[in-house]
């Protein structure tokens, strides 16, 4: 694992250094670094798990190369978040590191990157290229970037890109936080010695396709991915009480649907695993309906409503998922003033035993660099659930960023 | 559509259609054709342009908040221009694009790394928390309008303006009519005042500071666009346009927004 951070970081220093001193280039330096205060009520359910109560620090620097006329631009964006307290949310990651090239309607692009498929708010579930950081987010919205090639066509209204993704990660998977963090699903997950179906481990190469296209009101696209899975299953060890994380090779698909109609939308998301050695099939769908009232206390303020249906059916043996029935209902509240002021809150409930996962947000810019948000996120649930570690851990978070 | 002109994508749009009018004209509609056809001479053929914008929002009180901003245009054969504004600051949003093809809009948004269309219900809504609307920033699709002339008057800043009156025939308009004034001869748009769907008189944009550039395209320096209801208004500032960057279609298919600098 070592190696390939240090890898990874080779890579980005080099990709910074041809853009800096690359000739014709314009270099720009931007990203935001954030102080974030958190605070627990509760406290923690397992001795082992720190308080978690205190300020951490993010940063985010992004240094960009572009070439005369934008054809060609070096990103490097990396990740570090520093956590004094709760020090298993202590991370980096390699955001991005890479070169994008246009040659007209052609694009070619090499080195780390995220990539985001679908269309729900609630759950990134047609996402298949990045492992996820669930340090960051417990539902994998956030993602650690992957190594990429990539070709890509672009026309009016399509695109086609395809994707030779030579590792899993530069960490060799997913990341978790471990046995003295807060926000642990129950037992601990140890992230540093993942199991690997392929005999190439982490550096199997994975292929994907994206294409995606508008039809009249229709945006659709599809996703097409073939190797090591990003998403891995849990697997106990007689050596530890710890899981370890399994990934399989698995041949995937998705589709991703968004009809806009006027102040309603209405969002299609489906996932499927068509193939795994083990077999283990899955079928992930996801359907939204939004509602956009526009102006809606005559002050230029916009409200949509969001309603979504997720279902899922696949085996124990297969990867963990928790909303296998659930319905998420949310709002997000923009004001449209000049602070950019914007409240959003949902909530993911399981339409069979009622466990559930609130989340509200409010956040507005002060001054020019700096934006201020609130975050409360809570767990409600019985004993006994496969997510019951977390029923302790509702939490409330003030973060300050400056953008640079 | 040339956020430098909001209005103007929809005249050449309309006017396009109009294309082979009748050659007397005599009734007030038929005049405001002419206008359209006119202002549509003046105002294609430029094939693309790249544009750097300070945009200013002041407050009743007058306090301002700055956003800047990067506009590429793109002429299309029989089609409203295609059009991406790009946040350049404040830096909290910078990378935040806006794409128009004709009706049809989609914001990237840097946090979330994804694409989305907005809903055309929200046209009306801000843009940015500035005076001007999506709708206002849209490229429009032929015969979106009918027109009237309504006179010949003094322009506000000096000079003779032909009064043209423009009332959308499509849905979900936040504006029950569009006034412009328009320079006699060069047919510059010198000033639009917008009317609410109650029919009162809700926002007035001034064009200000024109330039002709090479090829004879004409382009204002400063737009101020300001809200009678609230008293808040928007300064656009534009810097030196550039044309012939040689854009095409596929630099303004949405999944490339995320890569639009």
């Amino acid at each position: 694992m070592r190696r390939r951070a240090e890898l990874a970081a080779v890579v980005g220093l080099a990709l910074a250094g041809a853009g800096a001193g690359g000739c014709g280039f314009t270099t720009a330096a931007g990203g935001h670094a954030a102080a974030e205060a958190r605070v627990y009520p509760a406290g923690p359910r397992y001795a082992e798990q720190s308080h978690g109560n205190g300020v951490s620090v993010v940063l985010e620097p992004e240094v960009t190369a572009t070439s005369e006329g934008g054809d060609h631009r070096l990103t490097l964006r990396p990740f570090y978040r520093v956590d004094p307290v709760d020090t298993g949310r202590t991370h980096w990651d390699l955001r991005r590191a890479d070169w994008v090239g246009t040659f007209g309607a052609w694009e070619l692009g090499a080195g780390v990157n995220v990539f985001r498929w679908g269309v729900l708010e609630s759950v990134p579930l047609a996402d298949a290229m990045n492992p996820a950081d669930t340090i960051e987010d417990l539902r994998g919205t956030e993602k650690l970037g992957t190594p990429y090639l990539e070709v890509g066509w672009f026309g009016g209204a399509w695109a086609v890109r395809a994707y030779a993704l030579p590792a899993l990660g530069l960490f060799g998977g997913a990341r978790f936080v471990d046995r003295g963090s807060r926000l642990r699903f129950g037992p601990a997950i140890d992230d540093a010695h993942p199991i690997y179906e392929s005999a190439l481990g982490a550096w199997n190469p994975s292929f994907a396709l994206r294409i995606t296209g508008t039809e009249g009101d229709l945006d659709v696209g599809i996703g097409l991915f073939s190797g090591t899975s990003r998403d891995p299953r849990f697997v106990a060890q007689l050596t530890s009480d710890a899981l370890v994380p399994a990934y399989d090779i698995a041949h995937q698909a998705s589709l991703d649907m968004q009809f806009t109609a006027g102040e309603v939308v209405l969002k299609l998301e489906a996932m499927g695993r068509l193939w795994s050695s083990e077999l283990h099939p899955i079928l992930s769908l996801g359907l939204g309906a939004e509602y956009d009232l526009w102006d809606v206390f005559g002050s230029g303020a916009d409200l949509v409503l969001a309603l979504e249906w997720l279902y899922d059916r696949r085996t124990v043996a297969a990867p963990v998922y928790v909303f296998e029935n659930d319905v998420f209902v949310g709002f997000r509240l923009a004001f449209n003033d000049s602070g950019g002021t914007v409240v959003k809150a949902g909530v993911i409930t399981d339409l069979g035993d009622g466990r559930s996962y609130l989340r509200g947000e409010a956040s507005r810019r002060l001054g020019e660099q700096l934006r201020l948000a609130l975050v409360a996120h809570a767990f409600v649930g019985s004993e006994g659930s496969r997510e019951s570690g977390v029923l302790d851990d509702d939490y409330v978070e003030a973060t300050l960023g400056w953008y640079f | 559509m040339n956020l430098a002109h909001p209005v103007l994508a929809s005249l050449l749009a309309a006017a396009a259609l109009a294309g082979a009018g009748a050659a007397h004209a005599a009734t007030p509609e038929e005049d405001g054709a002419a206008v359209a056809r006119e202002l549509v001479r003046h105002r294609t053929g430029f094939g693309d342009q790249a544009v750097t914008v300070t945009m200013e929002l002041r407050n009743a009180g007058g306090e301002a908040a700055r956003k800047e901003i990067r506009v590429k245009t793109l002429e299309r054969q029989g089609d409203a221009p295609a059009t991406v504004v790009i946040l350049e600051a404040p830096s909290d949003v910078k990378g935040t694009a806006l794409l128009s093809l004709g009706d049809d809009q989609w914001l990237y948004l840097p946090a979330s790394h994804r694409v989305r269309r907005i809903a055309s219900s929200n046209r009306s809504g801000p843009f940015l928390g500035s005076e001007f609307s999506y709708e206002d920033l849209m490229g429009d699709k032929p015969d979106r309008y009918r027109w009237r002339l309504t006179g010949k008057k003094a322009c506000p800043a000096g000079g003779d303006c032909l009064v043209v009156e423009t009332t959308p025939t499509y849905e979900g308009s936040g504006y029950s009519r569009r006034v412009l004034w328009v320079e006699a001869g060069t047919y510059r748009v010198m000033q639009v005042d917008y009317f609410d769907v109650k029919g009162d008189a809700l926002k007035t944009l001034v064009y200000a500071g024109y330039q002709t550039y090479a090829g004879g395209h004409d382009r204002a320096r400063t737009l101020t666009m300001t809200n009678h209801v609230t008293g808040k208004s928007t300064v656009l500032r534009f810097g030196d346009y550039a044309f012939g960057n040689g854009f095409t279609e596929a630099d303004f298919n949405k999944e490339r927004l995320a890569q639009a600098r």
